[in-house]
């Protein structure tokens, strides 16, 4: 074994590691501020100042103080002028090459201030969204399409919601129709009456007013107890639908969740999403060019 | 540099295993042909640092390799980019891609993917040309220097025995 092994080689190895990560860290402030400068000036034609980047690891993010890009047509003038933008990522994802922004603070962001010193980058061609749009994205868009992004997905949430609508308008209708023939605050005002006219009676003339209420009281009391028996039925049949809706109103959650998952799937930017949602923004030629783009190929 | 090229002039001239030697000059091209700090090079410096492949060799290597990559970096994008956009790749390149390590290793950048095909295919056959050279140049080349007579004078001087004190000394501490 020894033969073959040398057992400081992986202490070495651990060290070079451990060097090259601390080195990183040292300097990974100026390396941010740097690319940051480098990679906005390429884009935008003029100077992009980052005052201090500051790396934190726990939680992972970034915060840029004064950060200040040169308007390429006016270069004494600041296009954008933020005091701070901190931001996390998600840490996970950077090992797929994805940075995910967990969330953003932009602090102080004024625009068009004036600049000491002149933002112009000689020789400087500027690369800017509107370049990149009159040259290629434009002609190419095709907004017609768009529209039927949603149409031509099958949501299951829509139908149970439309289900749901439905079921709540019919259980309305049938409620206002049962109310109107339901004992109401009159029917009991009228009970009301006739028993204090009873009671005054029985007061009054004893025995011989008992006598004569005594089948007015006995038609009350059937009547009152019909209207009991009709409420409750009523309670028990809005009990039925309520929950009837709120398991309807719980499915149509459900397949909310369901078709925000399937949608993410399908449409989110990674290569088959892509390809998906593509297909209803671009035209043909451009369509042929995502697909070969797809594959990521670089140089 | 001229430390490790005389490092590894001795090490040739020594009784290292022709192995050793050539399996790091392998190694070093795989690291010289691919961007330097990605996941693979990293593993391979593990392995060099490992096992007892000949360091002076795989240093030197590199640094030979690396020069050679900017001189090939067009071959390796024309190899990367057909490899890319065959039909036969897509399926497993799509596959690759959605694998953590090698989308971090980049195997989507035409000179990456160019730098490694190149480096994997030439590997064993680098390994087997650079053994049988070494053997070739211990049995002809070195044994003929060694005969000659000005080589002979110098190993019956003195400054070669303290030499060889010395290195002998240095490799036993």
């Amino acid at each position: 074994m020894r033969k073959w092994v040398r057992w400081w080689g992986i202490a070495v190895f651990i060290l070079i590691i451990l060097l090259v990560l601390g080195v990183g860290y040292l300097f990974s402030d100026r390396i941010i501020a740097n690319n940051i400068e480098e990679t906005g000036e390429f884009f935008i034609g003029a100077k992009v100042d980052v005052g201090k980047a500051d790396l934190t690891l726990m939680p992972l993010g970034i915060s840029l103080n004064y950060l200040k890009i040169a308007d390429p047509n006016s270069p004494m003038q600041n296009l954008i002028d933020v005091d701070k933008i901190s931001f996390h990522l998600d840490g996970k994802y950077l090992f797929e090459r994805k940075v995910i922004i967990k969330d953003m603070v932009i602090e102080g962001l004024k625009f068009n201030t004036e600049r000491k010193k002149s933002g112009e980058v000689k020789g400087a061609e500027p690369f800017t969204v509107k370049h990149a749009i009159d040259d290629f994205i434009i002609p190419l868009f095709d907004l017609s399409k768009l529209a039927t992004f949603i149409e031509q997905e099958k949501l299951q949430s829509v139908d149970a919601l439309m289900d749901a609508s439905q079921d709540i308008r019919r259980v309305e209708n049938e409620w206002k129709a049962s109310i109107r023939v339901m004992p109401n605050m009159e029917d009991i005002q009228e009970y009301q009456n006739r028993t204090n006219v009873i009671i005054t009676d029985i007061k009054k003339n004893k025995v011989s007013g008992l006598i004569t209420h005594a089948r007015g009281i006995k038609r009350l009391k059937e009547e009152i107890d019909i209207d009991i028996e009709d409420i409750k039925l009523n309670k028990k049949a809005m009990l039925s639908d309520i929950d009837s809706l709120k398991s309807k109103k719980n499915r149509g959650l459900d397949f909310i969740e369901k078709d925000i998952a399937k949608l993410r799937d399908k449409y989110t930017l990674d290569i088959r999403g892509f390809k998906n949602f593509s297909k209803y923004i671009f035209n043909d030629d451009v369509l042929h060019q995502i697909d070969e783009g797809l594959y990521g190929i670089t140089s | 540099m001229i430390r490790q090229i005389a490092k590894l002039l001795r090490i040739l001239n020594s009784e290292t295993a022709p192995i050793n030697i050539s399996i790091g000059i392998c190694f070093s091209m795989v690291v010289g042909f691919t961007q330097m700090w990605s996941v693979h090079n990293l593993i391979i410096l593990f392995v060099v640092l490992f096992f007892r492949v000949n360091l002076s060799a795989f240093i030197l290597g590199t640094l030979i390799f690396k020069s050679l990559s900017f001189v090939f970096n067009d071959v390796f994008h024309q190899i990367g980019l057909s490899l890319l956009t065959a039909d036969f790749y897509k399926d497993i390149g799509t596959y690759l891609y959605n694998v953590t390590f090698w989308k971090f290793d980049r195997i989507n950048n035409t000179i990456v993917i160019g730098g490694i095909v190149v480096s994997i295919i030439g590997f064993v056959p680098m390994l087997l040309l650079l053994n049988v050279l070494i053997k070739k140049y211990r049995k002809h080349i070195l044994s003929y220097v060694r005969k000659t007579k000005i080589a002979k004078a110098m190993m019956s001087s003195n400054i070669y025995h303290y030499y060889k004190k010395i290195t002998g000394f240095k490799d036993s501490l």
